[in-house]
């Protein structure tokens, strides 16, 4: 690494690894040499490398600040009434993000807050800049949808037509890679995409996009933006957790970071920084900076107290809520395909700020791992067949019988999962304790309509026709997500706010062109400067609000 | 100087086993033999299954092999969506992981308690503006003989059942089979493409394969179809975000094959594979079987090839041909392999399988050569992490003469 740069990135995922592809191009394009440093906290993953052993728990988890070992690809927060599970690695969240790019609903942009403010700035036309910024995300991502559905989108789409919404099921389009024909599963290509890309294989349906592509189907951020970003100079440097950022007299900023391979620490200095280390890591790292923080017997002191008041504020789980039907007339098989194929569109819902219902997926664990062995799933199964006779002549035999139903996935072979998101109320808090762990207040309280809508909804696609009864539908049973149910208490993938954008330091910590209040040459974009929910599954609209971030980074001068 | 003598032996051993094997299955085959137009009713039939004490079929029962039926179908018109229709039904696994998809088998359903139902219709769907996209369409389940399979003895009726798609409250057919030589009445499922098949069939002529009694009998009878098959949600996408249902019912006639196969339960050797695999994962080329068997149909000429390897003997390198109703014997085959895919089969970061787009045939007769080009018209079809089960088209020549037409094939190299 060396000593000063021009950029430096935190963070590889949907805003880091475009700024860093637009920077360094920028940079080519001029004719000056790439000076781009981009930090990653997580570990960088090659074709076959995402983990699948689960005796290694330290490869799934990100704890304890990447020490002794915990620099796994999950990170996962906990906070009052809602947790956050976010990735971390080489790509960011689109390591393990569900592959699905739809554009926000258009009413978000008009949205005013429990609190009476019109959230996003005023300042900009976003109903008329955006979709040029959306189309930079497909030429990249190139998002289609799945030529050959799987049979728990078939049960979607029967799911949507038993409750007389029909018209609203779509295939969503993802941002996988299915061949030149489409469909070719398993099909490895050199540069599918013809510009200098890496080799993917076309999408092998086997239901482990959540766990990290192994064979580089989905188009993540490091085959396509990053990769591009590092063959025109940008430098990549993984497992880099940056702990703090102090301005420099005279201008530029000095960032410090923990080596957590080398297990040392260290720092770099750059006329410029760009923030984009998620929602929860972003908004953590700039709450350390205006507050201070202490670690072990150190206290760091605040570098940077004037950023706006606002920051911590805005945090949005966009809606996230999970569900099952249980035992529905259909078989849905949920381990096969992407993980996301289909959404019910019910975005008209609540005056347009509604929701979009996904089916979801669930990755086979156990099959994945005894891929790994040299015996391979054969061996695996001889294995799991003598214990079953070993278990069967020790105990009743349908208690062997359930165990292995248990492993079979069997109670889910017929279930739909889904995955529904939209519009709440984005009204959370996040600050830090004096540690500087990121702590999150979330209340449901004025997010209840929209909860109890989903749930409305959810009930009529899942529950009809009632058993025994003829017509369209799956007849299922409903169960929410449990923690909801016994502790309303929610599980987020899709983290937004918390640095949210605004028209000046009252209104936001950062301006329309993502750099923020009184720093200038700071700059934050990613998932925490959206300042509300943004509807759909939201990396489309990250990534395209990173483009134009970037756009304004280079319009400044670089 | 024990371990040494051990390699020794077991070197020796592998070197004989298989050449002593080929020796004696060439000298024990009855399939030059056999009647070409007539079929015995005992080869329709199923032959390796037990039954209880009141003389039905067990189906709860370790059986002492497994039959397979098997029915190919090229439709005579090309420019219809659907290329080729094959579907498949097995009383019981392979036995090997690699030709059999372990993948697909559920955890508490051993190799020997589970029945595979395959269907695969590879299937060129309309675009917008006028493109078009090619899908495999391949469904393979294994499904639990105890309940899911129902077999007739003393006639030929099969069935496999699966979990209605659309309501489980009742199975359905997944695959069934019935009548007597020359005409069969078959029947597929799709679930997951939602297709829907139905087969008449007349045999008129029959290539063997291999006709080991009490261990290994596979022939193909060659005939004609009368195919109905149902697409729920159609064959031209008028908008890619949206699979309505928009039922198109195709009717045609196709030339084809059905094949039986019944072998005994030796084939189940997955567990004596366990050193092969190892090793393979140590030296990924080494991959010591190799079989590839296809069907061609062409103007006025039809039949295939058969190449059997395993530990570099050849237990099968032949066929058979029928130009009009003369058989012409395939007394020598020479295969090469040109443009292949790679398949990653999502195992980490094992050595890809290479599944091959084209390639070159060369078979001797007494009569003379055919010798043909082939090129796989659709995405590969795994039907085993090794296995690969595809239609192609082909140009070549028959005694000089040109010939093109069509086919339907299986290739395993593991």
């Amino acid at each position: 690494m060396k000593p000063a740069y021009d950029f430096v990135i935190i963070g590889s995922g949907f805003g880091g690894s475009v700024s860093a592809y637009r920077l360094t191009a920028e940079q080519k394009r001029l004719g000056r040499p790439a000076s781009v440093c981009v930090m990653e906290r997580g570990k960088r993953y090659l074709r076959g490398q995402f983990p699948r052993d689960v005796g290694r728990p330290k490869d799934f988890s990100f704890r304890n600040e990447g020490r002794d070992g915990w620099h796994g690809i999950f990170d996962v927060r906990s906070g009052d009434n809602i947790s956050v599970l976010c990735g971390a690695g080489v790509g960011g969240g689109s390591l393990v993000y569900l592959d699905v790019q739809v554009d926000a609903f258009a009413s978000t942009f008009d949205i005013v807050g429990p609190e009476g403010r019109r959230r996003w700035p005023s300042t900009v036309n976003w109903h008329e800049e955006m979709p040029g910024y959306y189309a930079r995300m497909e030429s990249m991502l190139r998002p289609s949808p799945i030529p050959d559905p799987p049979l728990k989108t078939i049960a979607l789409r029967e799911a949507a037509h038993g409750a007389g919404m029909a018209e609203r099921f779509k295939l969503v389009d993802l941002a996988v890679f299915w061949g030149k024909q489409g469909g070719e599963r398993g099909v490895v290509f050199n540069d599918p995409y013809q510009r200098g890309g890496p080799p993917q294989g076309a999408c092998q349906m086997c239901g482990e996009c959540f766990l990290g592509c192994n064979t580089h189907s989905k188009n993540t951020l490091d085959l396509n933006y990053l990769w591009f970003a590092e063959r025109a100079g940008a430098e990549v440097f993984s497992q880099h957790r940056v702990t703090r950022i102090e301005p420099r007299p005279g201008g530029g900023y000095t960032v410090y970071f923990d080596d957590l391979a080398a297990q040392s620490p260290g720092s770099v200095t750059a006329r410029n920084v760009v923030v984009s280390a998620g929602t929860t890591g972003s908004t953590e790292l700039m709450l350390k900076c205006k507050h201070g923080y202490r670690s072990g017997r150190t206290q760091f002191a605040p570098t940077m107290p004037r950023i706006s008041e606002m920051l911590g504020r805005y945090f949005s789980g966009n809606g996230d809520f999970g569900a099952v039907a249980f035992q529905s007339r259909r078989v849905t098989e949920p381990a096969v395909g992407p993980t996301i194929t289909a959404a019910i569109d019910c975005r008209d819902l609540l005056d347009g700020h509604g929701f979009y219902i996904e089916d979801g997926g669930i990755p086979e664990v156990l099959r994945a791992n005894m891929r790994l062995y040299p015996g391979g799933v054969s061996t695996g199964q001889r294995v799991l067949h003598w214990l079953r006779g070993l278990v069967s002549t020790r105990t009743p035999a349908s208690l062997a019988e359930q165990v292995f139903d248990l492993l079979d996935l069997e109670a889910v072979r017929n279930a739909l999962v889904y995955l529904t998101m939209g519009i709440d109320a984005a009204d959370g808090v996040m600050s830090i304790d004096q540690a500087g762990q990121l702590q999150i207040h979330w209340d449901h309280t004025q997010s209840m309509r929209y909860l109890r809508k989903v749930e409305e909804t959810l009930r009529a696609i899942s529950e009809t026709p009632v058993p025994g009864s003829d017509g369209p539908g799956i007849a299922a049973n409903l169960m929410l997500n449990p923690t909801w149910s016994f502790n309303k208490h929610l599980l987020t993938l899709h983290p937004l706010g918390g640095c949210p954008m605004g028209d000046d330091e009252t209104m936001g910590v950062v301006s329309p062109a993502g750099e923020i209040f009184n720093y200038p040459g700071l700059y934050i974009t990613d998932g925490s400067i959206i300042p509300t929910a943004l509807g759909p599954n939201p990396s489309k609209t990250i990534g395209a609000v990173s483009e134009r971030v970037g756009d304004h980074i280079i319009a400044k001068g670089i | 100087m024990i371990a040494v003598w051990a390699i020794l032996g077991l070197s020796l051993a592998l070197f004989l086993v298989p050449r002593l094997a080929a020796v004696w299955l060439r000298w024990r085959d009855r399939a030059p033999g056999n009647d070409r137009t007539l079929l015995a009713y005992s080869n329709e039939l199923p032959r390796y299954f037990t039954r209880d004490a009141a003389g039905k079929v067990n189906t709860a029962a370790r059986w002492p092999g497994w039959d397979a039926w098997i029915a190919s179908a090229i439709p005579a018109d090309d420019s219809l969506p659907p290329q080729l229709i094959r579907g498949t039904l097995m009383t019981g696994l392979y036995g090997l992981d690699g030709i059999d998809n372990y993948e697909k088998l559920l955890y508490r359903l051993s190799g020997y308690q589970a029945v595979e139902h395959l269907c695969l219709v590879p299937t060129t769907y309309q675009l917008p503006e006028g493109a078009s996209l090619v899908l495999s369409n391949l469904s393979q389940n294994y499904l639990a003989k105890q309940t899911d399979l129902e077999m007739a003895d003393a006639e030929l009726d099969v069935t496999i059942l699966g979990d209605r798609p659309g309501n489980l409250t009742t199975e359905e057919p997944y695959g069934r089979i019935e009548g007597t030589w020359p005409n069969y009445r078959l029947s597929f499922l799709n679930p997951e493409a939602e297709i829907r098949i139905a087969l008449a069939y007349q045999g008129e002529r029959i290539v063997w394969w291999t006709d080991l009694p009490g261990r290994y009998t596979h022939f193909s009878a060659f005939g004609t179809f009368d195919a109905t098959v149902e697409y729920s949600r159609g064959t031209t996408i008028t908008d890619p975000h949206r699979p309505v249902p928009d039922s198109q019912k195709l009717r045609f006639q196709a030339r084809g094959t059905v094949e039986h196969i019944a072998a005994r339960e030796p084939f189940a050797f997955d567990w004596l594979w366990l050193p092969m695999r190892y090793l393979g994962r140590w030296f990924p080329s080494l991959k010591p079987i190799l079989y590839h068997h296809e069907v061609v149909i062409g103007d006025g000429l039809e039949g295939g090839i058969l190449h059997a390897r395993a530990f570099g003997v050849d237990f099968r390198n032949g066929g058979g041909l029928f130009a009009g109703a003369v058989y012409h014997r395939i007394k020598h085959l020479a295969v090469s392999y040109a443009a292949a895919d790679a398949i990653d089969n999502c195992g980490g970061l094992g050595a890809l399988t290479p599944v091959y787009r084209s390639w070159d045939v060369r078979a001797s007769t007494d009569a003379g050569e055919l010798a043909y080009t082939a090129t796989r018209t659709h995405p590969p079809a795994m039907a085993g992490p090794n296995t690969n089960q595809y239609h192609f088209t082909f140009q070549g020549t028959w005694l000089g003469a040109p010939l093109t037409g069509r086919g339907f094939g299986e290739y395993i190299h593991l």
